[in-house]
């Protein structure tokens, strides 16, 4: 097997143990990190897919950092776990290894104040730049409801001092009509061409991570979890829920798969139709707009019927589903499937073979195949620069390893690759659903009786409509989880619209930062800070504006 | 009409001649900032006083005509005109005394604060005697009736204004714009023109009078029409040269913004409109108009103003961008006196057009000298508050400098032909004479209509980079400039609010330069409303009645909008200093740039073609030629005195044998 | 002698006509905005707004009062009101709903004249803002208008010069005569009336997703009422130019001094260009500046040789 191969190669670096099914975990020593980062990285077929910490002070009296590195070819993941020293605080870093590590290291400085020695720019990402200096949030001798008064934000954003004198800035967010959630990304500007991008986001933060540790009940965070998007949310809570039962062992009915995996490729119908719809708007072509979020009202009326619920169909507990799909439902719901695929086969084509639509998309923000790999994006944008990765197939979970099914690679990596990925993408859920449907096992919905073993760790991917999705769990003890940290595909994704944006007209930047089908909330959500007030928010159920439309 | 002439001599004319002159050579010897008032104080007082021999002689109808005998050749018995100089101010160059006066007049105010900038960096004894030389020789290249000391004046003229371009010996660019400047002008247009003058003199037996000139040319026209074109496109190319028509332009955007702003007024305000005189006198005095010299004229008009107009477009210096709209005012110029000459040639049907042309000709050569050198005035005073002419860098300076803003908007509202400002008069008689006749100028007239719309996107950019939007942070503690810059700044802006409501007064000038050139009274062709010109008698308003109707209206609409809510400039919803998302000047047309590569391509292509292979040898020996030149203050003395004395020995050799 | 033309000029156009002209056309064009909507929502499978919606965003605009930027600046303050006057101004030199105008030897060029300067006004106001995106909106709105310029000034002049007459209102109609140069030029027209009207393709200027209205970014209450009305003025303007073109002159019908049989077929005529208009704009999506240019560009150059088979007499 390839797969002992790899984990004989790791052994070289400390102990391997399988954690679970489909996921090793290497225990190894700090100094040995660029090395084995660079080693499971720059692979055929596999990326870097995050690092989280974790203060496990209580536990063992340290800090643990956990990289997480995704290997499609042995279909594996491989859990990369350092200790840090609580003295010293200080791990090397893999971003010069690994440039996508990026941002997971530096959330782990800001929210533990875990430092990363070679950093190449160990500047704060998610707190804001008035946060009191020594204040880690997920630290656990932090209480959850610890108010921080903190001066209004008196500064300026940072500017790039040598870009902003010789290019105009234009803002692009947090407030634009372009983008539907508050991120900034700030343009240097010369003529129509955007010459360098930067982008500061972080700015829509409810807490959940804190909240979910300290507060809420392992079953309680399904529904917080659904809550992380209102596009995709349902993938969160999926993943979620794999990622606890992955960690105590719990053998999930089958028809609860089946039904998970349906409600998966139903949202990620709605999603990619969305995504079209706003695709087409920014490029001001409204009537596609209007046409796909037509065809997409009939799917959102299939996930009513199925669930009661147009969007967080509030589905999934760990053990199982909630709600099981009733017999007469399901010829209406082939048949509604039916009307939107030769609809949306009808018009999208047609729309697609536009010469406007071509001329604006195509060659239009290219994320080669080199430059993707290293800052290891997911999703169709990594299917767009012709790198074969899905979570489904390489990962299976769910019923999907029941199921037959293509994955769409385009290699030329502009906007048009990434739009005809999606598109094929809309026709293989269709088709995996019809597969589904046909064959649902009749077994219960949900196991209920089982046990989780304190301090487990549960690592889990889905493949959400932007890209891989991965949950890590660790347990906790009276029914609750230690330490949980939800990566949403974004989060690897926005740092190559930078890459995509630079040297592109200014008319094409709403096009190219929308392609990714950017979801800026999922992947703010692990903040947990006010920007303006600086005060601790509850967490807000509300729906975000984009997913209720 | 009768024309009264007069030969006796004119001691008002004599004496501003002899001001100039005398403290030409006296201040070149001090570098103190006072010797350059007292030069620029005195060039001051000379131009006011050609203003009123200028006014006076064409207001009067009369033609002055002085004899300058030079004792030195008296009696030798030369047949040529070289013992003495005579001077002629018939109306036609009385026209072009007027205008030149008007910019000498505001330029040599503006300089004597200008100055300071240089004192105690360069050598200011240089600039006294290039500055009133050069003054001197213009007035004095119209004014001579005589082609010999035209080409001698001519060539003082270049001289004087190469070392002034190359002033600010410190700047790399400035002495490379010297060189430029020099190979083109002098070795290319010069070299040319002697050619074709020594022709002419030949030709003429050594007769060198405009009179005998025209003799000449009328009798080779008839006779011998090739030689006559041997004889004349050697001339008019030497002319076009000098005044930087397509594609014989590359020198000026070079050398114009080089040199001191207030020169550089004078450079763009008048010295490219000489050869424009030349034009006149050969077309209306010497010979007859010929149609196809008149087309081939407003062919190398229409390219100039669309060429240089577009170039002007995506330029990021200040004086650069005005730099290359003199090379497409000039153009509108030439196009109308092109066109003027080949309509009068077409026939009587043709001939209100012609005259309109005409009249629109000299009307625009008014009005660009007054905005050009407006817009090189302000320009300067940019300069000196911030010593900056980078567009991209520079903005917000309306707030600090009112006066200068003020004077910018009316010369960048004029240029661009807005109405009631004098620009749009001379171009919509342009339009007038040109897209009505039905010929191929129709077309001409469309592209000079478009060219306008360019123009006008072209100040937009300047004028708003400079003075509008938000001062970056370097000139938040800009003054305006002193009173000595600040009044011929209001002076020229007057005027060019004056001649754009009031055009019956240029035009009434104009009118007496037609009837002593082309014969024909302009007025009997065309109506002049209190604020516009519309030929014969036909409609029933006057068009810009429409354009006060629409500021009156949006006056109206203004004082009925009531109390404002004031807001802040929205930027995202994010904290950004305005200074920061600040437009540059190169932002602008980039993209226009792009797309209509082919205009922009034309250029580069015949930079790369004749850059490489002609200009660089050309450059190397200039280069060599005008170092050694530059490092002696008084060399340019007596380098042109060696000039004259070695034309004069040639002249006296010549005959004694 | 000629007073008496004067006079009999004046009486031959009365005013009150062209006053009439200007009140229609400042009501009627918004109401074919509003048409124009719902044409659009209709394909886009969408309800859409009522027809009156234009002119009720029109009055609410108007009714809000003035407003200013908190950096003084007079070009900003002025620029609203100077581009909506000389889009009236226009109204006043077009025969529209009546064939009554004001008409003068080189009206022609007065019409470019105002058209381009509402333009530059529009540009200028956006760039006195202040506003990034405002400045980038107004750039393209100079280039789009500039090149469009020249193909429409040569349109007219082809049509002119082979009408041989410089004044509108002797050049309309030319249907009586068509020569091969007044096909090529009406054709030309109707590509740059859509053009230049900043309908979809082309409304790079605006573009809402990208530069979040561009030039009228920094615009609000009634100033933001004028700068609409004065695009949908425009609108109306270049579909008038074109219909004057074609219009034949048949029976006329006078009641009260106005001609019926024109007027309603005015006003057909302009709806109908309005909802093809619309039609096209609904299916199509918004071009990026340098694709518009060297669309634009193309259309020049055919104007260009429109124009020598003018001046050739064809």
């Amino acid at each position: 097997m390839q797969a002992t191969s790899i984990i004989e190669e790791l052994r070289r670096f400390g102990e391997v143990e399988e954690l679970h099914d489909g996921a090793i975990r290497l225990k190894t020593r700090p100094h040995l990190l660029p090395e084995i980062a660079r080693l499971l990285h720059w692979r055929d077929r596999s990326h870097y897919s995050t690092t989280v910490g974790s203060d496990e002070r209580f536990v063992d009296g340290a800090f643990h950092v956990y990289h997480i590195f995704t290997l499609d070819k042995e279909r594996l993941f491989v859990v990369v776990e350092v200790k840090v020293s609580p003295g010293t605080l200080t791990i090397p870093s893999i971003t010069p290894a690994v440039p996508g590590a990026n941002w997971a290291e530096r959330e782990a400085m800001d929210m533990l104040g875990i430092r990363f020695s070679g950093h190449p720019e160990p500047k704060r990402l998610i707190l804001p730049h008035n946060w009191p200096e020594g204040v880690y949030p997920l630290r656990k001798d932090f209480p959850y409801n610890r108010k921080i008064v903190v001066e209004a934000a008196s500064e300026e954003p940072e500017h790039d001092p040598e870009l902003s004198k010789k290019y105009t800035i234009i803002p692009v967010g947090p407030y634009h009509p372009a983008l539907h959630e508050p991120e900034y990304f700030e343009l240097y500007v010369e003529g129509e061409r955007v010459v360098e991008a930067r982008y500061k986001g972080f700015m829509v933060h409810r807490g959940i991570e804190k909240v979910a540790e300290a507060r809420l009940t392992i079953n309680q965070i399904p529904f917080i979890a659904e809550r992380i998007c209102g596009i995709c949310g349902f993938t969160h809570s999926c993943c979620y829920c794999q990622a606890v039962e992955n960690a105590a062992r719990i053998d999930v009915p089958e028809r609860a798969l089946y039904i998970r995996s349906i409600m998966l490729e139903i949202e990620r119908i709605h999603s990619h139709l969305l995504w079209f719809g706003i695709l087409f708007h920014v490029l001001g072509f409204d009537t596609g707009f209007m046409i796909m979020w037509r065809i997409r009202e009939k799917v959102m009326d299939v996930a009513e019927m199925l669930t009661g619920n147009r969007k967080m169909y509030g589905l999934n507990l760990v053990g199982g589903v909630r709600r099981d799909i009733r017999e007469e439902h399901i010829g209406k719901v082939i048949k509604t499937l039916e009307w939107v695929e030769r609809e949306f086969r009808d018009y999208i084509n047609r729309i697609l073979g536009l010469k406007e639509i071509i001329r604006r998309t195509r060659g239009i923000g290219v994320l080669d195949r080199e430059t993707a790999k290293k800052i290891s994006v997911v999703g169709p944008t990594a299917r767009g620069s012709g790198i074969d990765t899905d979570a489904r197939k390489y990962h299976p979970y769910a019923a999907y390893k029941y199921v037959d099914f293509k994955i769409p690679v385009y290699d030329e990596g502009d906007v048009y690759a990434r739009a005809l990925v999606r598109r094929d993408e809309v026709f293989e859920s269709i088709n995996i659903i019809r597969q589904l449907l046909k064959d649902m096992p009749k077994t219960p919905l949900i196991v209920e009786e089982f046990s989780i073993p304190e301090h487990r760790l549960g690592v889990s991917a889905t493949e959400a409509p932007r890209g891989e999705n991965v949950h890590l769990v660790i347990t906790g003890r009276d029914n609750k989880v230690y330490r949980w940290r939800p990566r949403a595909p974004s989060y690897n994704n926005i740092p190559a619209t930078l890459e995509m944006l630079r040297g592109q007209p200014l008319a094409d930047a709403p096009a190219i930062i929308a392609s990714i089908d950017p979801c800026f909330s999922c992947t703010d959500h692990v903040i947990i800070i006010d920007l303006k007030s600086g005060v601790r928010r509850r967490v807000s159920m509300r729906e975000l504006s984009r997913g209720v439309m | 009409m009768i024309i009264e002439t007069i030969y006796e001599p004119n001691t008002f004319l004599t004496y501003s001649l002899l001001l100039l002159a005398l403290t030409s050579i006296l201040t070149s010897f001090f570098r103190g900032r006072w010797a350059s008032a007292i030069a620029l104080l005195s060039a001051t007082i000379a131009s006011s006083m050609m203003f009123v021999v200028a006014l006076d002689t064409l207001l009067h109808n009369t033609v002055i005509t002085l004899e300058y005998r030079i004792p030195f050749f008296r009696g030798v018995g030369l047949p040529t005109a070289l013992d003495r100089i005579v001077l002629r101010i018939d109306p036609i160059s009385a026209y072009f005394v007027l205008v030149l006066s008007i910019v000498t007049f505001t330029s040599s105010l503006y300089g004597i604060s200008y100055v300071k900038r240089f004192v105690n960096r360069e050598h200011l004894g240089i600039y006294n005697i290039n500055y009133n030389l050069f003054i001197l020789s213009m007035y004095m290249t119209i004014m001579v009736y005589d082609i010999f000391w035209f080409i001698v004046f001519w060539e003082i003229m270049t001289l004087a204004s190469q070392f002034l371009v190359s002033f600010e010996k410190e700047k790399p660019r400035a002495v490379y714009a010297g060189y430029k400047y020099f190979c083109v002008s002098k070795l290319g247009a010069e070299a040319i023109l002697v050619f074709a003058v020594a022709l002419l003199v030949m030709l003429a037996g050594m007769n060198t009078g405009y009179d005998a000139i025209s003799r000449v040319l009328r009798r080779l026209m008839e006779s011998d029409q090739v030689m006559f074109n041997v004889a004349m496109i050697p001339f008019i190319m030497g002319l076009c040269i000098k005044a930087a028509l397509v594609p014989f332009h590359n020198w000026l955007p070079d050398a114009h913004p080089e040199a001191p702003c207030n020169v550089s007024a004078l450079l763009s305000g008048f010295m490219i409109k000489v050869p424009v005189y030349m034009i006149v006198r050969i077309f209306y005095t010497f010979i007859d108009p010929i149609w196809y010299w008149g087309l081939a004229l407003a062919t190398l008009g229409t390219l100039s103003l669309a060429f240089g107009t577009m170039y002007a477009l995506v330029q990021t210096d200040s004086k650069r961008l005005l730099a290359y709209h003199s090379v497409g005012q000039i153009g509108y110029i030439t196009l109308a006196l092109g066109s003027s000459i080949y309509l009068y040639s077409l026939g009587p049907s043709y001939r209100i057009y012609a005259i309109i042309a005409f009249a629109a000709s000299l009307y625009h050569l008014f009005n660009h000298a007054m905005f050009k050198s407006l817009l090189f005035l302000t320009a300067g005073s940019v300069v000196y508050r911030t010593g900056s002419r980078d567009l991209n860098g520079l903005g917000g300076l309306g707030r600090f400098m009112p006066i200068t803003s003020f004077s910018a908007f009316t010369a960048s509202m004029s240029i661009s032909g807005i109405p009631p400002f004098n620009g749009f008069v001379s171009k919509w008689m342009i339009y007038l004479a040109t897209i009505p006749t039905g010929t191929i100028l129709s077309i001409y007239g469309a592209i000079a209509l478009f060219i306008s719309a360019v123009t006008a996107s072209s100040f937009v950019k300047y004028y708003s980079t400079i003075f509008t939007g938000v001062a970056r942070r370097a000139y938040e503690d800009i003054k305006e400039v002193p009173p000595l810059m600040t009044i011929p700044q209001i002076l020229l802006a007057i005027i060019c609010i004056c001649s754009g409501i009031l055009p019956v007064v240029p035009l009434y000038i104009i009118r007496i330069v037609g009837l002593a050139s082309i014969g024909i009274d302009l007025f009997s062709y065309v109506t002049i409303y209190p604020f516009i010109v519309t030929a014969g008698a036909v409609g029933v308003c006057s068009p810009l009645l429409i354009f006060v109707i629409t500021y009156m209206l949006s006056m109206i609409l203004l004082a009925i909008a009531g109390r404002p809510y004031v807001l802040e400039i929205w930027s995202c919803g994010m904290r950004i200093e305005p200074r920061l998302m600040y437009f540059q000047g190169r932002s602008y047309y980039m993209v226009f740039e792009r797309i209509y590569y082919e205009v922009y391509g034309l250029g580069s292509w015949a930079k790369d073609v004749v850059g490489s292979s002609v200009m660089k040898g050309y450059l190397r020996f200039a280069e060599v030629a005008s170092r050694t030149l530059e490092e002696a203050p008084h060399l340019t003395t007596l380098l042109i005195a060696l000039i004259l004395a070695i034309l004069g020995v040639c002249y006296v050799l010549y005959g004694v044998f | 002698m000629y007073y008496m033309e004067y006079f009999r000029e004046i009486l031959a156009t009365p005013y009150t006509y062209v006053v009439v002209n200007v009140l229609l056309a400042l009501v009627i064009a918004p109401l074919l905005d509003g048409i124009e909507r719902k044409v659009k929502a209709r394909i886009q499978n969408r309800r859409g707004p009522p027809i009156l919606q234009t002119i009720y965003d029109l009055s609410k605009l108007y009714s809000k009062g003035s407003m200013r930027l908190r950096a003084p600046s007079t070009i900003y303050t002025l620029a609203p009101y100077l581009t909506f006057s000389s889009m009236v101004l226009c109204l006043v030199l077009l025969p529209t709903f009546t064939e009554y105008s004001l008409s003068f030897y080189g009206d022609l060029i007065v019409l470019l004249y105002l058209i381009t300067s509402a333009s530059i006004y529009m540009a200028l106001g956006g760039l006195a803002s202040g506003n990034p995106l405002a400045s980038i909106g107004s750039a393209r709105e100079i280039m789009i208008s500039m090149a469009s310029k020249l193909a429409l000034a040569l349109a007219l002049i082809a049509i002119a010069v082979s009408k041989g007459s410089f004044m509108l209102t002797k050049i309309f109609p030319v249907v009586d005569k068509p020569t091969p140069s007044i096909i090529l030029s009406i054709a030309i027209l109707l590509i740059i009336a859509y053009v230049e009207g900043l309908r979809l393709p082309f409304d790079i200027p605006e573009a809402e997703p990208e530069i979040a209205g561009g030039v009228l970014i920094e615009y609000g209450c009634m100033e933001l009422g004028l700068m609409l009305h004065s695009i949908i003025l425009k609108r109306f303007i270049l579909a008038s130019i074109i219909i004057n073109l074609v219009l034949p002159k048949i029976s006329p019908l006078y009641i009260y001094g106005i001609d019926l049989v024109r007027l309603v077929l005015f006003t057909l005529l302009v709806t109908i260009i309005s909802i093809i208009y619309s039609m096209i704009e609904a299916l199509s999506g918004r071009y990026r500046i340098d694709m518009a240019l060297s669309l634009v560009k193309k259309v020049t150059i055919i104007s260009l040789v429109a124009a020598v088979v003018a001046v050739a007499g064809y």
